[in-house]
This record gives structure tokens, C-alpha cells and sequence, in this order.
């Protein structure tokens, strides 16, 4: 069936107000390629493959296990005055989890770094605090306990007699 | 009559959808005229099956035998390349084929002072043309000494100068912005103004330019100021007032950014001690004596565009704690799915991303200080001159820029060196901050003296960044290409299982699209940034040679 004149006119006159929507529409869209959705959110997990490190060997890497979640390294080793051997130990703890340190034949001093958390060592608890270096003395197991959402990091001074 | 209106508007409308959909590149230093480093969209340099085949093109060397570094980065308005040198010369190429169009002043008559006082490139007066260029309405305006005697004797007094970009023709030179009244290193008694506009890229605005003032090496450090300069004219603006201390400190290092509201962004350096001493004392537990009033150092500011009056201030490092870590990266304004946010990283290798609106801090990378992101009072030795010198580059919610990373509260800020981060910046927990890491091929990693990286350029996905090394790579976020492993975001973890027990993030490692070597200088320089337009790139190094490099 074919349409009357009026009636086509009717139609297009009708339609023609979204045309420039429609064009509008249309531009964007061919923008999408160029205006991709990236950037937002988190990238994917690694492949179960994907375990071992592809970048170069860590320096000084934390190999020294204190539990399930904490990890230490020796970073410094010297004789100290008076045959006192000083050693500098780095701590990290993971968030809400526990590293036990033995017993250290000398007085321990702990400065904390980052994070937050507490020592506990023959039944006294001491927060960690950026302004004041926890210590504890010789023959002390110690517990460091981390009470936060971020690693607590932490150096330690081991000074034990020769 | 109707159809005529309709016709107008859908061709107003194909416009402006083509204007959206056009390629917005990164012509200028942080990315457009408002110094906002925020690119959300994909150009021609955003393929990853193009970027591998990015080559040399063309080299630029300057005339005349004049020498020079480029410590400046380039800018592309229409075609032309603009960019300064040390060697007081601000040229003027061919973009398609590096030709050199003009250069101002005439050889032979540099803008460069007579003060040398310290070492390159810490010189009172004769540093050239360090600042970035912005372009206003067919005019390329940059801050410079100006060697006429009539000006405070030829020292090297700086002021803002503006060129017709089509000739060279300067239109104007502005009333001095930055005095060099003396050339005595250190000298405080009787004192001497060393001020300098040097790394500052002015924000030039219809209504305003905007340029930042500071010092020369600390010798001494002088008191931080923005000055605001009429376009029309180049005449200070006198009902604008910036400055950051009563006394001395807090300079402005890099170029001012617009905020989304229309405030002005900046950062600010230190304040305590310079080469004439330290201004008070501290007691053990950090309480100072002598702490200038106000005190703006070490902060980053947001200040009203039309009185500089401060609208909000964040200072992590309290004053006692100030070694030296200049907050001398300029802001990144980020517009992401959490909001506006203002990122830069301060010279200490710590990163801050600001609530836009009021100046509270979002989060801090890596999140030493706690929900505040400030550093207590009295824990010292963290923070001092340690280079981390770059604003970062956002690509929507990503935030690309070299910080120290989660190492640094255990390695000191070394850690960082030569290494690029994305942080996820609207990551709802710090274990998701870390979106990749690289160590960028041929820079300095992990020692040195924290030069290695440029400033960071993204558009879709695809990282340019230059090395200490002379070389640009190419990077591609592992959401535009496979990446090249794995690996954690603390660098001294080697396996997954105890990365993560320790509490940190598996991330990828960002494939190398390309790393192309230059001329062996550096081409990071302080923090040099690679400008892009019409699918090429364009670099300066502080060998003296422009590039320009496409696939």
C-alpha cells in the first residue's frame, strides 16, 4: 500500500526533531573505540601459574620466617664497642597476623616503621609506637603482633654480649 | 524554516561529537593548558600492535653551535613544537619535520643573567629556559631571566615572556616576577633575593597566568610565591597574593594546575634549613622554636584564582622532620569514579591523593602515617632530599607516576628509583593500591641519585616514560596488553605465597612496548615529559636534541 504525500510529510516533519539525536547518538558511539571504559577498576588475578616472581631477584630479600605471616631479613651485622655483637634486623608482619621472634641472647630494641601493632614478651605487652622504640631484655621470646589492615614493618636491634 | 534549524543544529551536534571524539593527545606539559596531567582517552599512540614500531623520525638540534639542555619539556599547538633551552633560547619547530622555524631572542643575546651563584643547574640567573611553555590564543608564553641591564642590573631577574607563535614577535615581557638582587651564595646578612621561575611552567589562563617562584639550590631558600600575571598586558596582578611563609621557604617548583572547581593547585618545598642555617630549633620530641608563620612548606596548596587567598593546605611532614623533602611535583587532577582527586608524590618517595574539595587525604602510598597521612612529630631521618621529582599521569582511576612504593619504609628511598608504579586510586583497600610495577629498562633502579625517570605521559592504556639512560619506553597497562609477569608490589618478596602472607599484592609486571635510545644523555632530565599529537611523540633531553619519534 503506498503512503499519500501528507502523510509521508506528516511522518518525517514527526521524526525529523530526533534526527539530531540520532546523529548525536551516533558520533558517540563511534567514539567508543577511542573513549574506551579502561582505566577503572581492578585488573585480574594472576594466573595459577604465575607464582615466582618475573622480575629480577629482591637484594635483600625477607627470608627468614617468623610464622605463617612474618617474615625477617638481616640487613646489618658489626662488633660494637665493649664486645658487643649488634645485629639489625628487618620485621614484617602481615595484617592481622603474628611473628614469634626466639629468644635473642641480648636486649631487643623494636622501632616501628609502619603500621601498627604490639610486642608482647614474658607477659608484658608493649604498643608499638613511631615515637617511642619498644625493648625488652635478654632471653625474651617475643611476640609481634600485628593489629592492623597494612604489613607492620619494623627494625630491630639485637645487642648481644661476646 | 524548520528544516534550516534542524540542519544547523544536527551539524552544531556531528561537531561537537567530533570534537568529543577527537584524539586530545598530550600537546602541552601535563597534558593541556591546565596542567591537570589527567588523559582519559585513547589517541593513535594507544595501539599496542603500532607502538613497537615507534622510531626516530627526526632529530633537532639547535643552531649556531648554542648548546644548551633541555630541562624544559615540549609543547605541540598546530603543528609547531615549542620548547626552552638552558642555553637562554626558546625555539620554535616544524612538528612534521623538526625544521627550525624561529628562535627568540636573535643568537647571540640569551636570556641569562650574570649570576652564576651554585653549580648548574642551581644558578641564581643563568639557567635559561627550564620552564615548560603554555600556549594563549596564538601566543606561547615561558618564564625566563632577562639579561637587560635596566633589570635589577642583568642578574638574572626572571619574568614571564610572551611570543606570537607564528613569528617569534614578542608581545610582551611582564613585569618582573622573580628578583635576583645579589649573587653571594647563602647570603641572608645583609640578604639578597634569589629568586627564580626556572622548573615552573606558568598555567595561562584567559583570564590569568599563573607562575611559580623559588629559589636556587637552597643558597638560601627564599620565600615560595605564585605571582598572577594579566595576559593582556604582562602587569602583575595586584589583587592576587601568594606567598607561603612569613619569612623564607616553600618554594614553587613546577607549574601550577586548574582545579575542576577553578581553584589553583600547587606544591610547595622545604622550609627549615638552607645553606644560611636553620630558621629556630627543635627540641627531641620534634617541638619547634622559630617555625616561620605562616608555614606553607612542604604542603600541597589549593588557593582562590582570583585573591591566592589559601582555600585548603595538606602538610604531611611536620616542620621539625624537614630534611629537604621538597614537595616539588606539581598536582595531578583526577576526575575518577570516586571523585576529584589531588595526587603528587613528595620528594620523600611518599604519595598523596587529596580530596579535591577539602584538602583531606584520601590515601597515602604506601599508607605509613595512618588514616591522616601525616607523620607524627619527633621520627626523624625520613624525610629528606631524596628526588622524587615527577607529578604522575592519570588515566582515568589510574594514577601512573614514580613514588617510593611499599619498600620504602624498609629500604630507604632508594627503593623507588627507576621504578614506575599505576596505583588503583579508588582501590577500597591498600592491599588493591598497587595496580603494576616495572623497573624501566635502561634507567638507574634502585640507587643513584634518583634522577632515572621522567615525568609519565598515558593516553589509552600506553605509557611513555624517559630514562636517565637516554632512552623512551613505551609501557602497556596489562588491561591493553598481556603483561610480562608478575611479581610483588613489595620488591624484596620473590614468590607469591609470601607477598601476599606478608600483605602485599601479586601484581603484573607492564610489558615493554618499546625502548628507544636517543643520545645518551639523559632524557629524564628533573622530570621531562614527553609531549604526543597527531600519533607522534616528542622529547627533549639534556643533551641538547628535540625527538620526535612515531611508528
Amino acid at each position: 500500500m503506498a503512503l499519500s504525500r501528507p502523510l509521508v510529510h506528516s511522518l518525517v516533519w514527526r521524526r525529523l526533531p530526533a534526527v539530531p539525536l540520532l546523529v548525536l547518538l551516533l558520533a558517540v558511539s563511534a567514539c567508543q573505540p577511542q573513549k574506551a571504559l579502561e582505566g577503572h577498576g581492578l585488573l585480574p588475578e594472576a594466573p595459577p601459574d604465575q607464582t615466582t616472581s618475573a622480575a629480577p631477584a629482591p637484594q635483600a630479600p625477607f627470608d627468614q620466617p617468623l610464622g605463617n605471616a612474618a617474615f625477617a631479613r638481616t640487613v646489618f651485622q658489626t662488633q660494637g664497642p665493649s664486645n658487643i655483637e649488634i645485629t639489625v634486623r628487618d620485621v614484617i608482619v602481615g595484617p592481622h597476623a603474628e611473628g614469634l621472634l626466639a629468644a635473642a641472647p641480648g636486649p631487643v630494641i623494636i622501632d616501628l616503621n609502619s603500621g601498627s601493632g604490639s610486642a608482647t614478651a614474658g607477659g608484658k605487652t608493649l604498643e608499638l609506637s613511631f615515637e617511642q622504640p619498644a625493648s625488652f631484655p635478654a632471653g625474651a621470646a617475643i611476640t609481634l603482633k600485628n593489629g592492623g589492615n597494612i604489613p607492620l614493618v619494623a627494625r630491630l636491634y639485637t645487642l648481644e654480649g661476646k | 524554516m524548520r528544516t534550516k534549524i534542524i540542519t544547523i543544529l544536527t551539524v552544531g551536534l556531528i561537531a561537537f561529537g567530533l570534537t568529543t571524539c577527537a584524539s586530545p593527545n598530550w600537546p602541552a606539559y601535563r597534558y593541556t593548558g591546565l596542567r591537570q596531567g589527567n588523559q582519559p582517552a585513547a589517541t593513535p599512540l594507544s595501539d599496542p600492535t603500532k607502538v613497537p614500531t615507534l622510531a626516530v623520525r627526526w632529530t633537532f638540534t639547535p643552531p649556531n653551535g648554542e648548546g644548551g639542555s633541555f630541562y624544559a619539556s615540549p609543547i605541540i599547538v598546530k603543528d609547531r613544537l615549542f620548547i626552552g633551552s638552558t642555553s637562554g633560547y626558546f625555539y620554535a619547530l616544524d612538528a612534521g619535520t623538526g625544521s627550525l622555524l624561529w628562535q627568540f631572542p636573535a643568537h647571540g643575546h640569551p636570556l641569562m643573567g650574570t649570576c652564576a651563584g651554585g653549580g648548574f643547574p642551581q644558578t641564581f640567573g643563568q639557567y635559561g629556559v627550564m620552564s615548560s611553555a603554555a600556549d594563549l590564543d596564538g601566543n606561547v608564553v615561558f618564564g625566563a631571566p632577562d639579561p637587560d641591564p635596566a633589570t635589577d642590573l642583568g642578574r638574572g631577574s626572571a619574568r614571564l615572556w610572551e611570543l606570537q607563535e607564528s613569528t617569534g614577535s614578542l608581545v610582551w615581557k611582564s613585569d618582573v616576577v622573580a628578583h635576583v638582587t645579589g649573587c653571594t651564595p647563602g647570603a641572608i646578612n645583609p640578604p639578597e633575593l634569589h629568586e627564580r621561575i626556572a622548573y615552573s611552567a606558568p598555567l595561562a589562563l584567559q583570564t590569568t597566568i599563573y607562575v611559580g617562584v623559588h629559589d636556587a639550590g637552597d643558597d638560601p631558600i627564599q620565600n615560595g610565591k605564585v605571582m598572577a600575571v594579566d595576559p593582556a598586558t604582562g602587569h602583575l596582578l595586584p589583587g592576587f597574593s601568594y606567598t607561603s611563609t612569613g619569612t623564607r621557604g616553600g618554594g614553587v617548583w613546577n607549574g601550577p594546575a586548574l582545579d575542576l572547581s577553578g581553584g589553583v593547585l600547587f606544591t610547595t618545598g622545604n622550609t627549615r634549613c638552607d645553606a644560611a642555617g636553620c630558621q629556630g630549633t627543635c627540641d627531641a620530641l620534634g617541638n619547634p622554636t622559630g617555625e616561620p608563620s605562616p608555614n606553607r612548606g612542604l604542603s600541597m596548596m589549593k588557593v582562590d584564582p582570583t585573591t591566592g587567598v589559601p582555600t585548603w593546605q595538606f602538610q604531611a611532614v611536620p616542620y621539625c622532620e624537614d630534611n629537604d623533602p621538597d614537595w616539588a611535583a606539581g598536582v595531578t587532577v583526577m576526575l575518577t569514579s570516586c571523585g576529584e582527586l589531588a595526587a603528587s608524590v613528595e620528594k620523600d618517595g611518599w604519595t598523596y591523593a587529596l580530596d579535591g574539595k577539602s584538602g583531606s587525604c584520601t590515601w597515602q602510598f604506601p599508607p605509613t602515617a595512618g588514616p591522616s597521612c601525616k607523620f607524627p612529630k619527633g621520627v626523624n631521618n625520613l624525610h629528606g632530599d631524596t628526588r622524587y621529582l615527577g607529578p604522575g599521569a592519570a588515566w582515568n582511576d589510574v594514577l601512573i607516576i614514580n613514588t617510593g612504593g611499599e619498600a620504602l619504609v624498609h629500604d630507604g628511598a632508594s627503593a623507588g628509583f627507576g621504578r614506575l608504579h599505576a596505583l588503583n586510586a579508588c582501590a577500597t583497600d591498600e592491599a588493591h593500591r598497587v595496580r603494576w610495577l616495572v623497573d624501566v629498562p635502561h634507567s638507574t633502579v634502585g640507587a643513584g641519585f634518583g634522577y632515572s625517570l621522567g615525568a609519565p605521559t598515558v593516553t589509552g592504556g600506553i605509557v611513555y616514560v624517559t630514562t636517565d639512560q637516554g632512552h623512551v619506553v613505551a609501557l602497556a597497562d596489562p588491561s591493553v596488553a598481556p603483561p610480562a609477569g608478575y611479581r610483588c608490589s613489595d620488591i624484596d618478596f620473590a614468590t607469591m605465597a609470601t607477598c601476599t602472607a606478608a600483605g602485599y599484592a601479586w601484581v603484573p609486571i607492564p610489558k615493554v612496548l618499546a625502548d628507544v635510545p636517543l643520545d645518551g644523555s639523559s632524557a629524564a632530565g628533573t622530570r621531562n615529559e614527553a609531549a604526543i599529537a597527531s600519533g607522534k611523540l616528542f622529547v627533549g633531553t639534556t643533551g641538547g636534541h628535540v625527538y620526535m619519534l612515531s611508528p
